[in-house]
């Protein structure tokens, strides 16, 4: 027989985080420009190495597709 | 190297003639009224006559000869890449494009150097076009307007009803579960 589950509740994390969307929505503009500023440099190794991720694929099948000969006629 | 200094660079663009009409679209317009969310480009909406046009195809040349003067020359996948932003030079492709650049607010901002005022077009555009284009990130943004009350919903349902949007609105309540329960179609 099994027991119902009980689980926490985050109602409260919720409205927080609904708090903060709100804090964060009545920024200024210069003040929001400097966030995706910083937003943007947080990820910019995840970027990179997706960049880099993609150019290796890209030449996996570049040299792949070289390596494939057609038969003669 | 900042966002900021990417959209002087836009303005200044705008105060030598190099842009007749501008006003800054997508994430970055959002920002102006909901909260920031990540975007890897500036897009800016230019009127038709700032391009240039050969046997039918759309030329970026004026404005990529006004920024080389500048010192920007450097191209990236999405545009040309100004203060390190990537900007995305968008003509006006439709009628709404046309409407929300006219009707674009200029806003002003600056942190240090004294106040700077930039073109952003009107959160009702902005809605309006992300309902159009729809994608996945373009609903999360109409969620994030209406969740933050960030869009005058009568404004928004004039915008919808001139461009014939008012289905694709519907398809939205129904895939979001909205069912219009913010009321826009009772809005006369």
């Amino acid at each position: 027989m099994s027991r119902a589950r009980q689980y926490p509740d985050i109602t409260d994390i919720l409205s927080q985080k609904a708090l903060g969307r709100r804090e964060r929505a009545s920024l200024s503009f210069a003040e929001k420009l400097a966030i995706l500023d910083k937003l943007r440099q947080d990820i910019a190794p995840i970027v990179q190495a997706r960049q880099a991720r993609a150019l290796k694929i890209e030449e996996h099948a570049s040299r792949a597709l070289s390596s494939i000969t057609l038969p003669q006629r | 190297m900042s966002l900021e200094k990417t959209i002087e660079v836009v303005t200044k663009l705008a105060e030598q003639g190099a842009i007749k009409q501008y006003a800054i679209i997508g994430a970055v317009a959002a920002l102006n009224y909901i909260q920031p969310t990540l975007t890897e480009d500036l897009d800016i909406l230019v009127s038709m006559a700032d391009f240039g046009e050969h046997k039918g195809l759309i030329l970026l040349a004026p404005i990529e000869s006004a920024l080389a003067n500048m010192g920007y020359t450097e191209r990236s996948g999405v545009g040309i890449r100004v203060e390190d932003w990537p900007v995305q030079f968008l003509p006006v492709a439709s009628a709404l494009d046309e409407e929300a650049l006219i009707n674009a607010v200029e806003v002003s901002y600056r942190e240090t150097a004294g106040p700077f005022k930039a073109r952003v077009v009107r959160p009702e555009y902005l809605v309006a076009t992300a309902l159009k284009v729809g994608r996945l990130k373009d609903l999360a943004r109409i969620d994030a307007f209406l969740d933050e009350k960030a869009v005058d919903l009568t404004a928004l349902k004039a915008v919808l009803r001139r461009f014939d949007l008012m289905p694709a609105w519907d398809a939205y309540c129904a895939k979001a579960g909205k069912l219009d329960l913010l009321g826009l179609n009772s809005i006369p």
